[in-house]
Parts: structure tokens; C-alpha cells; sequence
């Protein structure tokens, strides 16, 4: 578990190593692009006190989500799950039985490169991501997603009004298109589920859309 | 690693249903997931298309073949055959569709035969002929479950000595008496008992004298209900059973008492043994009991309406005999005729009276006011056993319906040479018949005379052929609507206007323009098959899709018995489940199809 305190340099080199080949052309129309969608189980929503419990991601290329792509770990966690168990569901001893954190982040930063990160909230996606890499590597790259929850909220403001608590919630938007309702708090399910709203959201903003405009209206 | 939500999804959707869950979880990681917006068109690729969500119109060149929605298959043509069909999919409202590679489902046809079987059928539209493997239907007795097969015969000219010794060498109550391979007479040691030594008859007395000559003899194939009505109806204890004409063995009282735990059985026996009206009045509740218990039993509907048209049929032979006992013995010989539903052995809990009287001598004086009051006396007493009147009056106590031979004989080619539509639709029960009670030869006079009336007229066949595709099946299923020809959309079905009787009607028009003797509809079916007059995938389909209408029907009527409803022939699309609506769509199409068939032999123009 320590490995990288006495090998820091070739542990960093995993960061480098994608800072060099992780390359996205944000003219990319997104119907073209490859997305990878990522959702995390944590402890808490503070990445400095917190953990990641368990990860779950699916691929979406050419517009499909492929099922084969899909993954779903669970972490050690360095500390108890606590009061988090309500949540996700996950306890101390299942958590124990998952990959070091280390591992976690070298099979993500393999699978991000040249795909587009793509979360339901991924302000805490992203946080967990960048604290977890510089705790384990020393540094973590500049890290850039696509906010499904973003993307809703840009389209529900275009066409003005009030914006009601909870509507921007995974469950809610994925009924606001009709699609069928996942597990919550389970990261796999989480991350299909957002998957689909994805391929929901990109419908309604036509084939011409490029990557470029969903950075932008994740911001 | 699965994702749960698409696994629980197959695990409910047949065939994918029949299959472990881990087979599912491996199928499932071979899945992509693509969205569609209204109005996108899904473009032909050699994947097996599952749809999750939202709806699909499916589209040939000229015209909307059918809505696809969530459980519902498309691909599949191209992945069995190879060769892409015409048809278009629209996206009519936003969904998600599951893509399965052709690999992943060329491995589960190979490895599972059944599921294999459903694309297959899907293919051929002959889903309905699909079972499940869960749903594995039990079957009433038959006679050939009974039966030993021990046959122990004597030739006729043999002495009542051999004949003694015989059977008591092999250790039987009868022996059966055979000249040339055929069955020419039964005897039982009661007979030598009470026609041979009570008579002080020497031994040397031949088989001949004392056999009971030509008896009752019954096919293996039948029910054992059926044996028991028969021995009950002619009150002996042995019965001859054949096969293909050939004796095999004897069934007897002690081995239906073995199978006493079927219920029909019981029943049917207890309704024989009534002499009084009394018995008969309270047996409502028994038969609705037994109809119950026989459509929880899964087995087939055409077997489960075959038992309670028995039923029926006992009903009606002991009120005859009642009414025989009330009114002294009848004037001349008659036969007791059933129509429609009752004739075709498919009747359900809600089928009303249709009967009427044939009789020796024309019906005047004393001969009608006796066979009018032997009429009021059957229909009334049916009625309280829970046969509703008919309301079109087709019943015997109806004075029209009272005719000797030839009374309707002349009704008949009265119908038949001047077929006006409307009398015909009218008159088309009529020929659906089959006797009850009385006389078989003064019944079979009257059938060879309308069949041969019928055979060959074409005028008849026509416009009989023109009112049986008149009303034509919904188009298929729309959420929880039917959708019909019109573009309407409606929130029941009526199983029996838009299905069933579309059925008998077409088959019927076939058995009549080929001299049938058989009313029911499968026994009809396999007869034209074997004639040539269908080809055997006509008669697999239409039957498969008369089996799947009639089962949604008995179902239906079961529920209804059991929550003491209104018996109804009204189905709400949005109570199947989907392994149910793939069938029923596909029995539509196989009536579509047979319609215009039909149309196509008969009603070119004259």
C-alpha cells in the first residue's frame, strides 16, 4: 500500500504518461466522441476528509453505451464507512475487500485516456479524483468533465423559469425523458443511469453539437 | 460487470426470461444501449433489437404493420436468414432500444433450444405454438392412460365351456369376441352367469348365442371422462377399447375407480346418476367449481372446454330422460341436436342453450304437443342447471326448431340456395352441429343431406366465405390500446368476436366446401390437412392461434368465476404479460393472412 512513498518516481510517471497521451479535440462533434461516465461512492462529500468506497463506469461510443465496457470496484477505505452505509449501502467489511486506491486510480487514468469524463454532479467526481491522485502520485492532472446535471440545468434556464429543488436529481431527470430508473447510490447503476441521460441530452442538442459546447455548458 | 437494471429487465422478458441468471449476466455485458428521438428512423444492422423504452411503428413500403414497444423484437429476420425485408422502424416516441450482436445470439440459440424456438416461431409468426418452459401443462386422463393393453379374445363359434375355461386360465371378468380382426361381440361372466346357466343353457352352447353382439366400444384416444359417460349412459361395466379400428383391451369399472381423483369423472357420473330434477338444479356451482380447478391446472383449453361440453352433454341427456320419465315414453324416434359452441366441443362457462329437436314424424297433433312439452321441460331444466337461454331462441322448445327430417332438410337448402347475407350470418351456427341424445341414424341421414348440399355450391361457399372475413382481428397492440385498421384505438378486446369466432368461420367454410363430418374446430383442422385442403402449416398456425385465443379466453372466464363477475369475453390489453402479447399479435396476423387466403379461394368473382 505504501509502494508509491518508496517509488515515487515511476508512480508519478502514470500522471505523465496521460498527461502526454490523454488528448481530446474539443471540435470532436459528440456524437463522434468517446465518453467514458463515472460515478463515485464516497464516505462523505469532502474530498480532503473522505474516501472513495466503490466506482463504477460505463463507455459510450458512437452514441451507444457498451455494457461491455462496464466496471465496478470497490475500494479499501482507509477509514470506517460510518455513517455513509445508509447511503450507498456498502459496509466496512465488503469495502475491505476492494482494490487499493492506487490501483483504482491507474485502471481509471488508463480508461479516461482519450475519452471524455462525463458525471452527474462531477464537481465531486472531479475533487475525489484530483485529491485521491495527488495523495497517491504526488500530482494530479488537470482533470475536465462533462456535467450531466450541467447540461440540464443550462436547458432548463434557456427556457427560463424557476428551477425546482430536486429536478436537476439523477431520478428526476431521467424521468423527465422517460427513461427508465436505476438502483441509486449504487455506482454502477449511477453511472448507467447517467449514461442514458447522456445519450438523452445529446438528442435534444442536435448532430452538429462538438465537445466544446458541452465543456461550456458544464461549466 | 453487469449492470443490475438490464439484467433484472431480461430476466422478465421472454425468452430471455427462461434463461439462469448467469447466462443473463453474460448476455447482458454484450449489450450496447442506443437512445432514439421521435422521428429518427432505425437503420437495418445484423443485431437482434430488444426494445426497452419509448415507441416504435413498424412500416412496410406501402402501409403500418404494427407498433413495437418495450419487450417487443426486431432483427431477427436478418440474423435467422441473412436477407433484409423492406420494412422501416420509426421512432414515434423518444425510447431505448438494446442492440445484441449476431455472435452473442447465434451462441444462445445454439445452446438453448428454447430460446432458439422463440426467434424461430417469431420468424414464422408461429409464436403461439411457444410454451415457456415454466408453464408445463398436466393433462386429463385419457383413455390409453387407463387401458392394460391385454387383449383377450375367443372366436364367436367357440363353445361357452372354452369360452369358461379361457377366462379363467387368463384370469378376466370378459373376453372379447373377434371374427376376422374385428370386434363382433363382448362377453362377461355375468353374462354366462345369467344367460347361460340361469337359462339352463348347455355348455355346448356357441359364443354366438349369448355375446352381447356389436357392443359399445370406445377409441384410445378419449378422455376417461368420456368412458365413464358412456358406461353410466348404457349401464355396463366393461368397455372394449380400440385402436385404428383394432380392439387393444378392455377397460373396466375397477380401472376408472384408479383414476378417481380426476373431478370430471365424479361429476359426470353424479349427473347420470340424477333421475330427479332436483339433482340437477343444484349442480350450477359444482360445474363452475370444476371449471375453476381445470383452468388452474394449466391444461389446454380445448381439453378443458372438451370436459365441460361433456358435461353439458350429460346435463342434457339426463333432463331428456326425465322428461322421457315424465311424459312416458316419446311418439317416434328423435334425435336431440346441439349447435355452435356445444356441437364443437368448445364450450366455456358462459355459453348459452343452442339446441333443437329432430324428429321421425312430422310434428302435428299429439306427436308436436309431446315433444313441445319434452322440450319446455329439457330447456327449463337446463336453464336452472345454468345453461342460459338462448336469446336468439335458437332452442328446441322454439317450434321453428322442431322439425322432422324433412323440415330441415328443406330449411337447410332454403339457406343454401338463396344464401341473402344476412340469413346466412344468421343461420351459420346451424351448421355446426352434432347430436346429444336419441337416434344416431335418423341424425346421420340429416348431416349427409346438408353436407352433400353443401359440397361443391359455390354460390353458398361464397358468400359463406364473405361473411367469414367480414370483421377482421385488431392490428396489434398500442400501449394499453388496441390498434385497429382504422387508426382507432379501443380498450378491450372482445377474444371471441375479434378472434375465436374468426376462426371457427373460416375453418368452417373449409370443412363444409370439403364434405367434413367433423364440427370441432381441431378435428375440422387436422381433417383438411390430412384431405390436402390446408397445407400443415396452415392447420399448425391457424390452430396455434385458435389454442392461444382460447386459453386468454378460459382465463379470462376463470377470473371471472372466481370474483364472482359477469362471465365475460372482454380482455384489457394491459393485463398481459409480454410472452401473452407477442402471442396474441401473432395469432392476428395469422388470421389477417388465412383471411385473405380464403378470400382468395372462394369469393373470385363468379
Amino acid at each position: 500500500m505504501w509502494n508509491w512513498l518508496r517509488k515515487p518516481a515511476a508512480v508519478h510517471q502514470r500522471v505523465l504518461d496521460f498527461e502526454h497521451e490523454h488528448s481530446i479535440d474539443k471540435q470532436c462533434l459528440a456524437s463522434k466522441a468517446s465518453f467514458l461516465v463515472l460515478d463515485f461512492e464516497t464516505t462523505g462529500l469532502d474530498a480532503k476528509k473522505h474516501h472513495i468506497v466503490s466506482a463504477g463506469w460505463v463507455r459510450i461510443s458512437d452514441c451507444r453505451i457498451q455494457l461491455n465496457s462496464a466496471v465496478y470496484q470497490l475500494v479499501k477505505s482507509p477509514a470506517s464507512v460510518g455513517q455513509s452505509a445508509v447511503i450507498h449501502g456498502l459496509h466496512n467489511s465488503q469495502v475491505q475487500q476492494g482494490i487499493e486506491l492506487e490501483e483504482l486510480l491507474s485502471l481509471l487514468l488508463q480508461e479516461l485516456k482519450g475519452s471524455v469524463l462525463v458525471s452527474h454532479h462531477s464537481a465531486l467526481e472531479l475533487n475525489f479524483l484530483k485529491h485521491s491522485c495527488q495523495n497517491s502520485f504526488g500530482r494530479a492532472p488537470a482533470f475536465k468533465a462533462v456535467d450531466t446535471l450541467k447540461l440540464e440545468l443550462y436547458k432548463m434556464q434557456l427556457k427560463g423559469g424557476p428551477v425546482a429543488q430536486n429536478s436537476l436529481s439523477l431520478p428526476a431527470c431521467l424521468a423527465r425523458y422517460q427513461l427508465p430508473e436505476v438502483t441509486e447510490h449504487h455506482a454502477l447503476s449511477d453511472a448507467f443511469g447517467c449514461a442514458q441521460l447522456l445519450l438523452a441530452q445529446l438528442k435534444t442538442r442536435g448532430a452538429s453539437c462538438t465537445l466544446a459546447e458541452l465543456f461550456q455548458q458544464s461549466r | 460487470m453487469q449492470v443490475q437494471e438490464v439484467v433484472s429487465f431480461l430476466k422478465q422478458t421472454p425468452p430471455f426470461d427462461d434463461l439462469a441468471l448467469h447466462v443473463l449476466e453474460a448476455v447482458s455485458r454484450d449489450l450496447s444501449v442506443v437512445y432514439l428521438a421521435s422521428g429518427e428512423q432505425l437503420l437495418p444492422e445484423p443485431q437482434l433489437l430488444l426494445i426497452r423504452s419509448g415507441l416504435f411503428a413498424l412500416n412496410t413500403e406501402q402501409q403500418r404493420l404494427t407498433h413495437l414497444q418495450c419487450g417487443d423484437f426486431y432483427g431477427y429476420q436478418l440474423l435467422l436468414t441473412g436477407l433484409a425485408d423492406p420494412d422501416t422502424i420509426l421512432c414515434e416516441e423518444d425510447g431505448l432500444v438494446y442492440f445484441l450482436p449476431q455472435e452473442s445470439f447465434d451462441k444462445l440459440r445454439h445452446q438453448y433450444k428454447n430460446f432458439d424456438l422463440f426467434f424461430q416461431r417469431l420468424f414464422s409468426r408461429r409464436l403461439h405454438l411457444y410454451q415457456s418452459n415454466k408453464q408445463q401443462s398436466t393433462s386429463t386422463l385419457k383413455v390409453a392412460d387407463l387401458v392394460t393393453r391385454r387383449k383377450v379374445s375367443i372366436a364367436s363359434s367357440n363353445t361357452v365351456q372354452q369360452a369358461a375355461l379361457l377366462m379363467t386360465e387368463q384370469r378376466v371378468s370378459c373376453l372379447l369376441i373377434e371374427q376376422d380382426e374385428k370386434l363382433v361381440g363382448i362377453l362377461t361372466d355375468r353374462d354366462l352367469r345369467s344367460r347361460v346357466l340361469a337359462k339352463s343353457l348347455p355348455a355346448s352352447t356357441t359364443v354366438s348365442e349369448v355375446m352381447t353382439k356389436t357392443p359399445q366400444s370406445i377409441e384410445t384416444d378419449r378422455f376417461a371422462f368420456e368412458a365413464i359417460q358412456q358406461m353410466s349412459q348404457y349401464n355396463i361395466h366393461h368397455l372394449p377399447v380400440e385402436q385404428d379400428g383394432k380392439a387393444i383391451g378392455v377397460l373396466t369399472t375397477t380401472d376408472l375407480i384408479r383414476s378417481q381423483q380426476e373431478h370430471p369423472v365424479y361429476l359426470i357420473s353424479h349427473i347420470h346418476r340424477q333421475h330427479q330434477a332436483e339433482g340437477l338444479n343444484a349442480i350450477t356451482p359444482q360445474v363452475h367449481q370444476l371449471a375453476m380447478q381445470l383452468a388452474e391446472q394449466q391444461i389446454p383449453s380445448y381439453e378443458v372446454s372438451s370436459v365441460l361440453t361433456s358435461i353439458m352433454d350429460a346435463l342434457a341427456q339426463s333432463w331428456l330422460q326425465i322428461a322421457e320419465q315424465q311424459l312416458g315414453p316419446a311418439p317416434c324416434v328423435y334425435s336431440w341436436l346441439g349447435f355452435g359452441s356445444q356441437a364443437r366441443r368448445d364450450m366455456l362457462p358462459s355459453a348459452d342453450q343452442d339446441n333443437a329437436l329432430l324428429l321421425e314424424k312430422e310434428p302435428s297433433g299429439a306427436v308436436a304437443d309431446y315433444f313441445s312439452a319434452l322440450a319446455d321441460i329439457v330447456c327449463n331444466g337446463l336453464a336452472s342447471s345454468g345453461q342460459a337461454l338462448c336469446d336468439g331462441h335458437i332452442m328446441a322448445s322454439n317450434p321453428e326448431l322442431r322439425l322432422s327430417l324433412k323440415g330441415w332438410s328443406n330449411r337447410f337448402a332454403k339457406w343454401l340456395n338463396t344464401p341473402a347475407p344476412q340469413a346466412l350470418l344468421s343461420s351459420s351456427i346451424f351448421f355446426d352441429m352434432r347430436l346429444i341424445y336419441g337416434s344416431k341414424a335418423l341424425f346421420n341421414v340429416l348431416q349427409q343431406d346438408v353436407l352433400a348440399r353443401c359440397k361443391n355450391n359455390e354460390l353458398f361457399l361464397y358468400h359463406l366465405a364473405k361473411n367469414a372475413t367480414e370483421r377482421q382481428p385488431p392490428l396489434g397492440f398500442f400501449k394499453h390500446f388496441l390498434l385497429e385498421q382504422d387508426g382507432r384505438q379501443r380498450k378491450g378486446l372482445d377474444l371471441k368476436k375479434r378472434g375465436i369466432s374468426l376462426i371457427t368461420d373460416l375453418v368452417r367454410v373449409y370443412a363444409l366446401s370439403a364434405g367434413i363430418h367433423a364440427v370441432n374446430t381441431r378435428e375440422r383442422l387436422a381433417l383438411l390437412q390430412q384431405q390436402a385442403v390446408l397445407t400443415q402449416r396452415q392447420q399448425q398456425n391457424l390452430q396455434g392461434a385458435f389454442d392461444v385465443l382460447a386459453h386468454l379466453r378460459w382465463q379470462l372466464q376463470a377470473e371471472d368465476l372466481k370474483r364472482g363477475r359477469h362471465l365475460s369475453n372482454l380482455l384489457d390489453p394491459s393485463q398481459l404479460n409480454l410472452l401473452q402479447r407477442h402471442q396474441l399479435k401473432d395469432a392476428f396476423a395469422v388470421i389477417i393472412d388465412e383471411q385473405q387466403v380464403l378470400r382468395q379461394r372462394f369469393c373470385r368473382e363468379l
